[in-house]
C-alpha cells in the first residue's frame, strides 16, 4: 500500500496510449498496486473494459486493485491538463455531463472544452494538475487558484518525473508552487504503456497521430521508455526525496469512493399511463392484442405460454422493454411503415401479440427458453427491422419522445484489423506502399489474428528480413486497437433519468445523431438497455410491391395483415428482381 | 635565401616590438573583454585585424578555449558569417566541436562555415588574400596577458595579403609564441571588402593566344545528339562510326612496357634483345587448361593461333615466349586510348575485348577529313607501338566488321551493304557456334547470309544475330554508349607545338573560362561543375575538376578557382613533353537566375561566402568544407549533420536551429568525442550518480552532478536481430562539474535489470 498510480492513459485516448485497459488492470494486480486511476483524454470509453476486467475469471492474479473512474481533461483554451476524478455518482453524473457538453459542441471525436465549462460541474470532484515538461510558474498557480475556487472536492498538483536532466530543479521549483499554491503534490508517472517493451508500438501510434513516419516525427516522440506503469518499488526509489507525494497517491485514492457498480439502471416509464405499473400495462396490452389477434379465442396452451412468459417478464422486471419497443412500433404503423421484430423474441408470444413479430405461436412451435432465461441473466433480444428508406423517421421519433438527453445510439468501437493495422505501421515505419499493399493483400477478410510467416512468403518478403519482421510484429501488436469510435447501426439506449449523467454523449458524423462513447459490450457489462432499431432494404422493397398491387389491383391495405404474409410477399419481389442482387433479406448488421 | 629570410623576420620582429610598445590611439580597433583586469594588461582589450591564439593550460580545459574564442566571434563578427578552420588531428584529441554547444553559447551555426583542413595555412592564408579575411589566432591566457600580438600592415584593401599571413605566422612560429596547441582552431570573420579586380596572367595568356592553333567552343544544344544532327526512325542514317581494333592489345602492352623499363636501365643492365625477336604468345587459363589468348604477328607467321593449347604451342615453337594473361591490365590500357580519344570525339565508347568506337559525326572535317583522320589516329596509335586496324562506316557493327577485314577502310555513307558482303561471316565477330553453324549451312560472307530471308535466319540463329547483321548491312540506327556523360558545354584548345609551362598552361586555361562562360551565358547556364582535360603528347591524359556552390557566371572566378587547385595538387601537373590539347568541359550547368539585388547587404554577404567556400573547396576539397544541418532527434549523436558547404549553404543559412529555453543551463558540451570515450566511474548501484571517475588516467573528483537525462536509442535504425546490440541501450546523461571546475558529459549505457547487469560509463564531451 504504497502507491497507487492516477494518471493512467490507455489506448482509448486514440493514438496516444500503447496498451489496453484490460492490460492496465493485469498489471496493476501483479504488481499488488494499491489503487488504479484511468484517465483517458476526455473520455470514459476505455473505462468499462477495465472494469469488466477486474470480474474477469481468468485472471491468475486474484489481486484486484481499486479502480478509479476519471478522465483527462484536454483544454482548447491553453490551460494545463487536468485530471479529474468523481467523488461519488453524482458527482460522476456531472463529469459525463461535463464531458458531454464539450463533445456536442464539437465535431465526431472531438471535445471542446474550456476552462470555464469546469465551474458548473465541478461539486465532488478531485482536481490533479498536470504541468507539462516546461510551464510558467505563474500560470500554473493562476490555474491552481482557479481549481481552488471551484467547488471541487480538492486540487492537487501532479509531480511527474520526465527523466530530461533536471528533474530535481523541476521538482523543486514544483513543491515551491505548490507551498505557494497550499496543495498537496501528488506522484504519478503519466503513464502511457504498461510494459516498456511497449515503446516502439507508442512511437508508432505517434506516428500515425502525426501523419508522418518514424524518421521524420523527430522530437514529438518520447526520449525514453520511462512512462510506461512502474513497479512500486522502482517508484519509491524514483521519489526517494519525496515519500510524502507518493504517500498522496494512496489518500487520494481512498477520497474516492465512487465505482461503476452505482450505475443503477433505470428503464424509461413513457409508454405507461400514469397510475399503473408497467407490468400491469404491459399485461393489459398483452390480453388486448389476443382479443385482437385472435377474435376466435384462444387455447389452453397459448394461454398457458403467455401466462409463464408474463410470469418471467415479471419476475425479471422486463416489462418496461417490452412495452418501450411496443412504443416504438406502434408508432412505426400508425405512420405506415413496414417494420418486422426478429432474433430471440421471434420466439415468444407476447411479442407476437403485441404485434413485434409475425411468427404465430399458434402455427409454430417456439422454443420460449431461446426468447429469455432466467439463467442467461441478459436483457432480451429484440431487433426491429424497419423499412431503411423511412427508418430516420422512427429515429426522430425515438429522440422526440425521449429526448436527446436520455436516448442516444450505442457506439461502435472500430478496431484495428490485420489489413489496417499493417497498413498503418507500414507506413509509419517508411515501408512504400507497394510492399505494405502486398502483405494486407494477404489477409482474407477483415478478421484474424495477425500475420504468419506463410502470409509474408506469400506476399513475396523472406519471414526472416530484418526489414520485414520488426513491421509486422508491430502490426500484430497493434491489432485489436480501437482506432477510433462510430455510431452502432441502430442500437439506442433508452433512460428513464438524464442519459449523460451515465456516459458522456458526444455528436455523430451524421446530422441529428448523438451517440454515447460506449459500445454494446459495454452496455451489457452494465446490465443497460439497449434497443435496435433497425434497417432493412428488403423492407422497402416490399413497401413498394405494396404500393405496385395496390396501384394496379387497388384495394390491398399494406397494414399488419399482409405484412405478416411478408415471406410470400418477399418472395415474389425476389421474383420481380429477377437475379439481381437483391436478394438480401437480412440487414448488414443483422448479418454479424 | 637564407639572408632574406632572415632579414625578414628582423624586420618583422621590429614590427612586433614597435607595436608592443606603441600605445597609441587605437582604442577604437580594439575589442575589451570586458575583465577590468585583462583589459588593462592588454591595453584596452584585444586589437583587431591581427591574429591571437589562445591556449588551454591543460586538454580537458581546451573547451573552455574554445568557448572563449566562440564568446570573442560572436561579439566581433555580430551577424556576418564566420569561417572556423580546424585541423585534423584536432578532432579525436579534443573532441567534434557540437553546433549544439555553440547555439546554446549563443553563437548562431547558420553562420558558421566550417573547414576541416591538414593544414590550417594552406586552407585559409592564401584563399583568404582577396576577401579580406581577418585571422585570429587563439593564445593561451598568458599569451594574451603578455599581449604579444601580431599585427599586420594596415592597407587600403588588402589588410591581410597571402604573405603577409605566411610571413606571420611563420614569424610567430620562430619567436615561439605559437607553438601549436592541442586543440588548435583557427578562426577567421571575413568580411565583406570592395575588391579591386585584377586579371591574372592577362599577358601570358594573349601571348599564348597566338600560339594555339584553334579554339574550339561547344554548347550541346538542348535535346538531341551531340553534333545537332537529330536522329529519329525515318531519317537516313548519317551517323558516322570509327571503329579501332587493337588485334594484339596485349602483346603490345607487354612490349611497351618491357621497352620503357629497358630504356630507363639502359645504362646499367643490357637488354634482353634476344627475347624481342621470339614468337610472343599471352596464355591463360581457360576450361582448366593452359591456352593461348593473344599473340603477335611472329607467333601468327609460324601458325599459331588463339585458343590452341599452350603445351601444342611450345611443341610447334619451343623457343616461345610465353607471358600470363592479365584481363584488367588490357582493359587498363585499353581506358587509356579511350581517353586519348576524346581529344578527337567526346563520344567514344569501349568495344571490349580489344576495341573502341568512336562517334565522330560532324567532327571528321575538324581533322582534315575522315581519310586524314583515319590515318591521325592510326599513325599515332602505331607510333605507340600498337597494332592497329581502324575503319570509318555508318553503324558501329558495318565500322567493326570492316575493321575486322581491312585496315583503313572508309565505307561511304550507303554503302555499308555492298563493303560488308564480301566479308566472312566470321568478321561480324558473333559467337564461334553461329559461325559455325553458318559455314555448315553454307553461307560463307556476309552477303550469302543476307540473301537469305532475315526471318530463316533468326529463326535458326536467334534475334540478336539478326540484329547485328542488319546493323553491318547499314540498316537501322544504333548509336554507340560512350564512357562519359556529355558535357554540356566544353571548350578546347590545340597547340601546334605542345605547352609545358605552368604560365602558359595557367593562362590558356583563363582562355578557356572565358570562351565557355561566354558561350554559356548566351544560354543563362552557369557551370556548377568544371573539369579540365589536359592531353599530353605521350597520350596521357590528366583530368582536374573543380566544383562550386553556385553557378559560375564569371570568367575569372573559374580561372581562379583552377588557379587554387593548381596550385594545392597533390601530385602537381606533369607536363612531360608538353600538353597538345587542353579543354575545359561544364559537367554540370545550373539555369542562372539573375535576381535583382536589394540594398540588403546579407544577400551579397552570402555570395561572397559562397565564393570563398568555392575556393577553399577548389584547394583542399569540397567534403572539407562544412556547414550545419540540426537534426530533430533526440539522439545527440545525431542531433547535427555536417554537409558540405558548396551544396548546402542556403539550407543552412535558413535552418531553424532549437531555441535555448530562458534560464536554463547550458545542456549539451562544446566539444563531444566521437566515439564516446569509456571511463572508469564509481557510483550507487543501481541508478546513483556518478562520485568519482577516472578519464584518461586523471582522477576528477565531482562537486555537482545534475541528472540524469534518460535518452533511449532509435530502436528502428537497428535490425530486430540487432535489437540487444549496445547502440540501441538507453543512456542516462549526466552533467558534471568536477572539483576544479570543469564540466563534463558523461552517460551510463543500459537500465539495470532491463537491459542489463553490469554497466559501462562512457565521457561524452566537455562544456566550455
Amino acid at each position: 500500500m504504497i502507491y497507487a498510480e492516477i494518471g493512467v492513459t490507455t489506448n482509448f485516448s486514440f493514438l496516444r496510449g500503447a496498451s489496453h485497459p484490460q492490460e492496465y488492470v493485469h498489471k496493476a494486480s501483479r504488481y499488488c498496486m494499491y489503487a488504479i486511476g484511468i484517465a483517458d483524454r476526455n473520455t470514459l470509453a476505455g473505462v468499462v473494459r477495465a472494469y469488466a476486467e477486474l470480474g474477469n475469471r481468468r485472471r491468475r492474479v486474484r489481486y484486484n486493485p481499486k479502480l478509479l473512474i476519471g478522465t483527462r481533461l484536454v483544454f482548447i483554451d491553453g490551460t494545463p491538463d487536468v485530471l479529474a476524478y468523481p467523488r461519488d455518482r453524482q458527482a460522476y453524473g456531472r463529469l459525463c455531463r461535463l464531458l458531454s457538453k464539450g463533445k456536442l459542441k464539437a465535431d465526431k471525436g472531438e471535445c471542446h472544452l474550456s476552462f470555464g465549462d469546469l465551474e458548473e460541474f465541478s461539486e465532488g470532484m478531485l482536481f490533479v494538475l498536470m504541468p507539462s515538461y516546461r510551464f510558467e510558474t505563474a500560470k500554473l498557480l493562476r490555474t491552481l487558484d482557479a481549481l481552488g475556487r471551484l467547488k471541487g472536492e480538492g486540487v492537487w498538483l501532479a509531480a511527474s518525473m520526465f527523466h530530461r536532466g533536471d528533474d530535481r530543479r523541476r521538482m523543486l521549483k514544483l513543491e515551491r508552487i505548490a507551498t505557494t499554491a497550499r496543495v498537496p503534490l501528488i506522484a504519478t508517472n503519466d503513464v502511457l504503456y504498461h510494459f516498456h517493451r511497449r515503446r516502439a508500438l507508442q512511437d508508432v501510434v505517434s506516428c500515425i497521430r502525426e501523419k508522418t513516419t518514424i524518421h521524420a516525427i523527430g522530437k514529438k516522440l518520447e526520449a525514453h521508455a520511462e512512462h510506461h506503469l512502474q513497479h512500486p518499488k522502482d517508484m519509491v526509489r524514483l521519489y526517494r526525496d519525496y515519500p510524502e507525494a507518493l504517500a498522496e497517491t494512496i489518500r487520494f485514492a481512498d477520497r474516492i469512493t465512487f465505482t461503476l457498480d452505482e450505475l443503477k439502471y433505470h428503464y424509461p416509464d413513457e409508454p405507461v399511463p400514469p397510475g399503473k405499473t408497467a407490468q400491469q400495462h404491459l399485461e393489459d396490452l398483452t390480453w388486448a392484442g389476443v382479443d385482437e389477434h385472435f377474435p376466435q379465442g384462444i387455447d389452453g396452451k397459448l394461454r398457458e405460454t403467455l401466462n409463464k412468459e408474463l410470469r418471467l417478464i415479471a419476475e425479471l422486471e422486463y416489462a418496461p422493454y417490452f412495452l418501450t419497443v411496443h412504443d416504438i412500433v406502434h408508432y412505426a404503423r400508425t405512420q405506415k411503415i413496414l417494420c418486422q421484430g426478429r432474433g430471440s423474441a421471434a420466439n415468444s408470444a407476447v411479442c407476437y401479440v403485441l404485434g413485434i413479430t409475425s411468427v404465430n405461436p399458434a402455427e409454430t412451435d417456439v422454443l420460449f427458453e431461446r426468447f429469455i432465461s432466467k439463467e442467461r441473466l441478459e436483457p432480451p433480444d429484440i431487433d426491429v427491422d424497419f423499412e431503411h428508406s423511412r427508418r430516420e423517421e422512427v429515429m426522430q421519433y425515438v429522440y422526440r419522445r425521449y429526448g436527446r438527453h436520455r436516448a442516444a445510439i450505442v457506439a461502435t468501437v472500430i478496431h484495428y484489423r490485420p489489413r489496417s493495422a499493417i497498413r498503418d505501421v507500414g507506413k509509419a515505419l517508411g515501408l512504400t506502399e507497394d510492399v505494405t499493399a502486398a502483405l494486407a493483400d494477404t489477409v482474407w477478410g477483415s478478421w484474424g489474428e495477425g500475420l504468419n510467416d506463410m502470409q509474408v512468403k506469400q506476399a513475396g518478403f523472406d519471414p526472416s528480413n530484418p526489414m520485414i519482421v520488426p513491421r509486422v510484429e508491430l502490426a500484430c501488436e497493434l491489432i485489436e486497437f480501437p482506432a477510433h469510435l462510430s455510431q452502432h447501426v441502430g442500437g439506442y439506449v433508452l433512460t428513464q433519468d438524464r442519459l449523460d449523467t451515465y456516459v458522456p454523449i458526444g455528436n455523430a458524423a451524421m446530422e441529428d445523431r448523438t451517440f454515447i462513447e460506449w459500445d454494446k459490450d459495454d452496455i451489457d457489462t452494465l446490465r443497460m438497455m439497449k434497443v435496435d432499431v433497425l434497417a432493412l432494404g428488403m423492407l422497402t422493397c416490399i413497401r413498394k410491391c405494396f404500393d405496385l398491387i395496390a396501384d394496379h389491383k387497388g384495394g390491398v391495405t399494406s397494414s399488419r395483415t399482409s405484412s405478416r404474409k411478408t415471406k410470400t410477399a418477399a418472395k415474389s419481389s425476389t421474383c420481380c428482381a429477377g437475379a439481381s442482387r437483391l436478394a438480401c433479406f437480412r440487414s448488414r448488421a443483422a448479418r454479424r | 635565401m637564407a639572408s632574406a629570410r632572415m632579414s625578414t623576420l628582423a624586420s618583422l620582429r621590429g614590427e612586433i616590438s614597435r607595436l608592443e610598445t606603441e600605445t597609441v590611439a587605437q582604442d577604437a580597433q580594439r575589442m575589451a573583454l570586458g575583465h577590468a583586469g585583462a583589459d588593462e594588461v592588454l591595453q584596452g582589450g584585444l586589437m583587431r585585424g591581427v591574429l591571437h591564439e589562445v591556449f588551454a593550460l591543460e586538454t580537458r580545459q581546451s573547451a573552455a578555449a574554445t568557448g572563449f574564442v566562440a564568446g570573442i566571434a560572436e561579439r566581433l563578427a555580430k551577424r556576418r558569417p564566420l569561417l572556423w578552420v580546424r585541423q585534423d588531428f584536432v578532432e579525436t584529441e579534443a573532441g567534434v566541436l557540437s553546433m549544439s554547444g555553440l547555439a546554446e553559447l549563443g553563437l548562431d551555426p547558420r553562420r558558421l562555415v566550417m573547414v576541416h583542413a591538414a593544414d590550417a595555412e594552406v586552407a585559409v592564408a592564401r584563399s583568404g588574400r582577396r576577401t579580406g579575411l581577418r585571422c585570429a589566432r587563439r593564445r593561451g591566457a598568458r599569451s594574451v596577458g603578455r599581449g604579444t600580438c601580431i599585427r599586420s600592415r594596415r592597407q587600403p584593401q588588402a589588410d591581410f595579403n597571402r604573405a603577409n599571413l605566411r610571413r606571420a605566422l611563420c614569424d610567430a612560429a620562430h619567436l615561439g609564441v605559437a607553438g601549436r596547441e592541442h586543440g588548435g582552431d583557427t578562426l577567421g570573420s571575413c568580411a565583406r571588402r570592395a575588391r579591386r579586380p585584377r586579371r591574372h596572367g592577362a599577358s601570358g595568356a594573349r601571348r599564348c593566344s597566338t600560339r594555339n592553333l584553334f579554339v574550339t567552343v561547344t554548347a550541346r544544344p538542348a535535346s538531341g545528339s551531340w553534333n545537332g544532327i537529330v536522329m529519329s526512325a525515318f531519317s537516313v542514317n548519317r551517323r558516322r562510326i570509327l571503329s579501332l581494333r587493337l588485334p594484339r592489345l596485349p602483346t603490345d602492352r607487354i612490349r611497351r612496357q618491357l621497352l620503357r623499363r629497358a630504356a630507363s636501365q639502359a645504362a646499367s643492365a643490357a637488354p634482353d634483345d634476344d627475347m624481342f625477336h621470339r614468337p610472343w604468345v599471352v596464355a591463360g587459363k581457360l576450361n582448366n587448361a593452359l591456352q593461348i589468348t593473344a599473340l603477335d604477328d611472329a607467333a601468327a607467321t609460324i601458325g599459331l593461333e588463339i585458343g590452341l593449347p599452350l603445351a601444342n604451342a611450345r611443341a610447334i615453337c619451343p623457343e616461345l615466349q610465353v607471358f600470363d594473361h592479365d584481363e584488367a591490365a588490357n582493359a587498363q590500357v585499353l581506358s587509356h586510348i579511350a581517353d586519348w580519344c576524346d581529344r578527337f570525339t567526346p563520344l567514344v565508347a569501349l568495344d571490349p575485348p580489344d576495341g573502341l568506337l568512336l562517334d565522330i559525326s560532324g567532327c571528321a572535317h575538324l581533322f582534315g577529313g575522315e581519310a586524314a583522320m583515319l590515318r591521325t589516329v592510326s599513325s599515332a596509335l602505331r607510333h605507340q607501338g600498337f597494332a592497329v586496324s581502324a575503319a570509318i562506316a555508318g553503324t558501329p557493327a558495318c565500322a567493326r566488321t570492316v575493321a575486322y577485314a581491312a585496315n583503313n577502310r572508309i565505307v561511304p555513307a550507303g554503302g555499308e551493304a555492298e563493303a560488308v558482303s564480301p566479308l566472312p561471316v566470321s568478321a561480324l565477330g558473333v559467337d564461334e557456334a553461329i559461325t559455325r553453324g553458318l559455314r555448315r549451312a553454307g553461307l560463307k560472307t556476309i552477303g550469302d547470309v543476307a540473301s537469305r530471308a532475315p526471318h530463316e535466319i533468326t529463326a535458326r540463329f536467334g534475334a540478336s544475330f539478326t540484329v547485328v547483321l542488319q546493323e553491318a548491312l547499314g540498316r537501322g540506327d544504333a548509336p554507340i554508349s560512350p564512357r562519359k556523360s556529355l558535357p554540356d558545354f566544353m571548350a578546347e584548345r590545340r597547340f601546334a607545338e605542345p605547352v609545358a609551362t605552368q604560365d602558359v598552361i595557367v593562362a590558356a586555361l583563363s582562355h578557356l573560362a572565358h570562351m565557355l562562360v561566354f558561350a554559356m551565358e548566351r544560354h543563362g547556364k552557369g557551370a556548377r561543375l568544371l573539369e579540365a582535360n589536359f592531353f599530353r603528347t605521350d597520350g596521357v591524359v590528366r583530368t582536374i575538376t573543380v566544383e562550386t556552390g553556385q553557378p559560375v557566371t564569371r570568367a575569372h572566378v573559374a580561372d581562379r578557382l583552377f588557379r587554387e587547385r593548381l596550385d594545392a595538387l597533390a601530385d602537381p601537373l606533369d607536363p612531360g613533353f608538353g600538353f597538345d590539347l587542353i579543354r575545359l568541359s561544364a559537367r554540370r550547368v545550373d539555369v542562372v537566375v539573375q535576381a535583382q539585388r536589394d540594398f540588403d547587404t546579407r544577400a551579397q554577404d552570402n555570395d561572397d561566402v559562397a565564393a570563398l567556400i568555392d575556393r577553399i573547396a577548389a584547394r583542399i576539397g569540397g567534403r572539407r568544407v562544412v556547414v550545419h544541418l540540426p537534426q530533430d532527434t533526440h539522439s545527440p549523436e545525431k542531433a547535427v549533420r555536417a554537409v558540405p558547404a558548396q551544396h548546402h549553404l542556403p539550407d543552412a543559412v535558413q535552418a531553424v536551429w532549437p531555441e535555448r529555453y530562458a534560464g536554463e543551463p547550458l545542456l549539451r558540451p562544446l566539444r563531444m568525442f566521437e566515439p564516446p570515450e569509456k571511463i572508469d566511474v564509481t557510483a550507487m548501484f543501481p541508478d546513483g550518480r556518478p562520485g568519482q571517475f577516472t578519464w584518461r588516467k586523471a582522477q576528477h573528483g565531482i562537486a555537482n552532478v545534475e541528472g540524469p537525462e534518460r535518452i533511449a536509442m532509435e530502436w528502428w535504425t537497428r535490425p530486430a536481430h540487432l535489437q540487444d546490440s549496445n547502440d540501441t541501450r538507453t543512456r542516462d546523461y549526466f552533467r558534471i562539474e568536477d572539483q576544479e571546475g570543469c564540466r563534463f558529459w558523461l552517460y551510463r549505457e543500459g537500465i539495470y535489470q532491463r537491459e542489463v547487469k553490469t554497466f559501462r560509463w562512457f565521457l561524452q564531451g566537455v562544456f566550455a
